[in-house]
């Protein structure tokens, strides 16, 4: 096996995990989650050579967001719902289920455009410049997405963004 | 805690499941398949500048000779490895064959990357239209099966896709064995299948208009008649197979498949 294949061998066995969480919260799906984890690291393998000295976890990251993201850029996968959950955001969440239940579901009453802004800018932490280059989208557009998801979620808009989680990732380099 | 900051935490606590062991092997395979495609397109790309010019040069020096021969619609419908490309409904059929020169590399008289007659070159993406033998004596009535497939360095086809009948005769008149596009490994792969019988135009219908396929005769076996649709066609419906006069052929089995 040469240098490289090495190199990404424990590039992808430390990062695959982290890619099917990232896909699941954008998909919801567990099983299209994995298989857009396995894409994601068969088109990083595919670049290697190129990206292996730069940050190869947000090329990957980038490519699990745009395959996921493709989708909903087709007409018949493209749907917007207006509804808000039937329920406000639980106070306590000291219940592991409930919280999961209540993140998927509450994920799921976004729009496609929507639910990406959310997971890019809250769970990434990607500042808006970087999830509006991610998604083709302009900034206007990504604050917009940002608002009314926020809204949807009911959540406060204008709410102070944490500082840098331990998870934080960093920009996309396309 | 405020509200976002429960979202965060509720979108970085661990999922319900377990993350799959992902196949490391499968990933590089593939991932090598795709580089490999990228190079060869890189240099196809360039070759195409050269039978460009060469086509051109021809023809400039046609028309010094002999005036009328050359059709410019010829350098227009060029596409990857200097064949007719497949740039949406068309109605002429490809002459994009040619004999294959790799030989099976495998030794086995039957299988997916063992080509039987010419490989045709769709023009898209590099993908390769062929058919292989199949010897399985749970398909009595079935003795080959249409492959789209990808070229490595060394210009051996490799499928992606394989499709056959199995059901009935292979050789029926009619449509068989048709396979959606589908995503392979990150490859969105094209429509294809085959017919038998005298086809001269094939159609089908996506998102409310009709679409035509591209086809190819079968070296083999003229009867056979392979045939794909552009990328992004959409999902596909209504096979319908035409002949010389316009007339609609036998459908045989003119579903659309996937998997």
């Amino acid at each position: 096996m040469a240098r490289g294949d090495d190199e990404f061998v424990e590039f992808a066995t430390a990062s695959s995990a982290r890619l099917q969480h990232v896909a699941y919260l954008l998909t919801g799906n567990r099983h299209e989650a994995e298989d857009a984890a396995q894409t994601a690291l068969v088109r990083t393998y595919a670049a290697w050579q190129r990206i292996r000295r730069n940050d190869a976890y947000a090329y990957a990251r980038t490519v699990l967001a745009n395959l996921i993201t493709d989708q909903w850029r087709r007409p018949y996968r493209e749907y917007a719902t207006e509804e808000l959950p039937d329920r406000p955001v639980p106070r306590d969440l000291a219940d592991d289920v409930t919280r999961r239940r209540w993140l998927i579901g509450a994920l799921d009453r976004l729009s496609p455009r929507e639910r990406a802004v959310i997971v890019l800018r809250h769970y990434l932490d990607l500042p808006e410049t970087e999830v509006a280059r991610e998604l083709s989208l302009s900034v206007g557009t990504i604050k917009s997405l940002n608002s009314r998801g926020l809204a949807k979620l009911r959540l406060e808009a204008d709410a102070p963004v944490p500082t840098p989680r331990k998870n934080q990732e960093s920009g996309a380099r396309r | 805690m405020t509200n976002l900051d429960d979202l965060k935490d509720a979108m970085a606590a661990p999922p319900d499941f377990v993350p799959r062991q992902i196949d490391l092997g499968t990933v590089m395979a593939a991932g090598g398949r795709v580089r490999r495609r990228r190079r060869l397109a890189v240099s196809t790309a360039s070759g195409l500048a050269v039978v460009a010019l060469l086509v051109g040069g021809a023809q400039f020096a046609g028309h010094l000779t002999a005036g009328n021969q050359g059709s410019p619609a010829q350098v227009a419908n060029q596409g990857e490895d200097g064949q007719p490309a497949s740039n949406g409904a068309a109605s002429t059929p490809p002459t994009n064959t040619r004999p294959t020169t790799a030989p099976p590399t495998d030794g086995s008289p039957t299988g997916v990357d063992t080509v039987l007659g010419d490989v045709v070159h769709t023009g898209i993406n590099g993908w390769l239209v062929y058919a292989s033998p199949i010897d399985n004596a749970s398909l009595p009535n079935t003795h080959f099966a249409v492959n789209l497939g990808l070229a490595e360095p060394d210009g051996t086809p490799t499928s992606v896709v394989a499709t056959n009948e199995n059901e009935g005769s292979d050789r029926s008149a009619g449509f068989h064995a048709t396979e959606a596009a589908m995503n392979v490994n990150g490859e969105v792969t094209l429509a294809f299948g085959y017919y038998v019988g005298p086809a001269e135009r094939i159609t089908a219908t996506a998102g409310g208009e009709t679409v035509t396929a591209k086809h190819a005769t079968w070296s083999e076996d003229p009867s056979v008649v392979m045939f794909w649709f552009d990328l992004g066609t959409g999902d596909l419906s209504g096979l319908t197979a035409y002949g010389s006069d316009g007339e609609k052929l036998e459908p045989g089995k003119n579903e659309v498949g996937v998997g």
